[in-house]
């Protein structure tokens, strides 16, 4: 579809949000190139989260495009369920599922959607839990972790999707993600990358 | 005398238990026991409904409350995705279907499943003879209760777990079937449980159908074996052999609460 020179990995275009008479994204317009970290930030309620999931289409856009990768999300003919995969997110209030544990977490899409056999799903989910420090809560469920552990496995979660999740087999996690285990590790309400 | 409040207490504790035991000590000298054994345990006809009540009896009792709970659990389970549906006509149907057989006695429905059909279709038969009718009889109005159980389950289970579900990339279909609904049947097991308990009790139901020796279950079983003697032995035993399932039940329930409250 796309021959042209690479994209910006997120494009989106006079993106306007509305829940009934309540108007929370006014037109926005910007680009992330890839590889480039990008902070939105914003009073409590002014349409991060909203703006976010927009971008997966959790939200259907009241006006506007969207490109992730080049692919039109905002398209009524998109297939939803592939692009998602190339997409990940972690929630404000992380979404673990509570009746799997830790380790079935971060397998289960991988086996579902990636269709991976099991032993590779869980070689990726434990290299992921290893990456953000929690080797040891691969058994544990999701209620009996901490606040920012729970938000440390959802990240793990996100990263099990990752398509070249295979090929990361890192010696020592990158320091992007040792800082928000450090960040994380009392018990911190909001960081950057949340939705 | 003036009593302080921890005395007060412990006295009236104790006048409360000694009225009890009181109370107990009068029944058992007042009532009449030779009569109450003669009339309700008899061990020569106790041992006589053994081993049938149980290789029979109680087989035929849990096969028909397993096949009028498995249909209910499918219809129920149907039911309850029909009325959460976007399409409006499966909502309709499916909100009717509730109506009418939560407002029908299930006799009356158990009475159209045996009767009216065969009549309706004489060349056609109900497959699994007793044991069809009675699991689709029982299970038709069954399904009807458990459809809003089962429906306020899976509304109980919190949007963001849809949503994280699709994010991850899972077909609508996927995410229902893995994530939410098997969080939703551990939200109603107590209440589908308890459904199970009624069908129990219901299954005696199976005998306007025409029960034989072979299809025969526990409160027919027990009827009969009444009749038979002209005693009322066999009714205690029945009952009792009610007990010996439904109780345990319970018990399996609160196991499985307990299980499941460490994964909430
Ligand atoms: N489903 C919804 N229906 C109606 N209003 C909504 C809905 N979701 C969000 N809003 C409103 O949209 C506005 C933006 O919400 P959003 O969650 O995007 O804020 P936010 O910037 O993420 O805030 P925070 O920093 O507190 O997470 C709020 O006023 C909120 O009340
Ligand atoms: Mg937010």
């Amino acid at each position: 579809m796309t021959t042209t020179p690479p994209r910006p990995a997120v494009e989106i275009r006079d993106l306007h949000k509305s829940f009934g008479p309540l108007e929370v994204l006014k037109g926005i317009d910007f680009e992330v190139g890839h590889g480039e970290v990008v902070c939105v930030i914003g009073p409590s309620g002014s349409g991060k989260s909203t703006l976010l999931r927009c971008v997966n289409l959790l939200e259907e856009p009241t006006a506007g495009k969207i490109w992730v990768n080049g692919i039109e999300m905002t398209d009524p003919d998109v297939e939803i369920d592939a692009v998602r995969r190339g997409i990940g997110m972690v929630f404000q209030s992380f979404n673990l599922f509570p009746h799997l544990t830790v380790l079935d977490n971060l397998t289960i899409a991988q086996r579902r959607v990636l269709r991976r056999g099991r032993a590779e799903a869980e070689r990726v989910a434990r290299d992921n839990l290893e990456r953000v420090g929690l080797t040891d809560k691969a058994d544990a469920f999701p209620a009996q972790l901490s606040g920012g552990q729970q938000q440390r496995v959802a990240i793990a979660r996100s990263l099990s999707m990752d398509a070249q999740a295979d090929a990361l087999r890192p010696s020592r996690p990158p320091r992007s993600i040792r800082n928000w285990s450090a960040t994380c590790s009392p018990s911190c309400a909001s960081l950057p990358r949340t939705a | 005398m003036k009593l302080r409040r921890r005395q007060r207490e412990r006295l009236s504790l104790w006048l409360q238990y000694l009225a009890f035991i009181a109370f107990t000590a009068v029944v058992i000298y007042a009532a009449d026991w030779g009569r109450l054994r003669a009339a309700f345990f008899r061990v020569d006809i106790v041992e006589s409904m053994f081993p049938t009540i149980i290789t029979v009896a109680l087989r035929n009792t849990i096969l028909y409350t397993l096949g009028a709970f498995a249909f209910g659990v499918v219809l129920g389970t149907l039911l309850a995705l029909m009325r959460l549906s976007r399409v409006a006509p499966y909502r309709w149907v499916a909100t009717a279907y509730i109506e009418l057989f939560r407002g029908l006695p299930a006799l009356l429905v158990l009475f159209l499943v045996g009767y009216g059909i065969p009549i309706a279709f004489p060349e056609r038969e109900i497959p699994g003879g007793v044991f069809g009718s009675i699991a689709i009889g029982l299970g038709l109005t069954a399904g009807a209760y458990m459809a809003e159980t089962i429906r306020a389950g899976i509304q109980a289970v919190p949007k963001g777990q849809l949503e994280a579900a699709r994010t991850l990339g899972m077909s609508h279909f996927t995410a229902m079937r893995t994530i939410v609904i098997p969080q939703a049947f551990r939200i109603v097991i107590p209440p589908l449980t308890n459904e199970l308990i009624l069908l129990t009790k219901d299954s005696s139901l199976a005998y306007v159908l025409g029960v034989t020796a072979q299809t025969i279950e526990v409160t027919k079983f027990g009827r009969d074996t009444l009749n038979d003697r002209v005693n009322a032995t066999p009714l205690l035993v029945a009952g009792l052999t009610y007990l010996a399932i439904t109780m345990p039940l319970s018990q399996v329930v609160r196991r499985l609460e307990l299980r499941y409250a460490k994964a909430r």
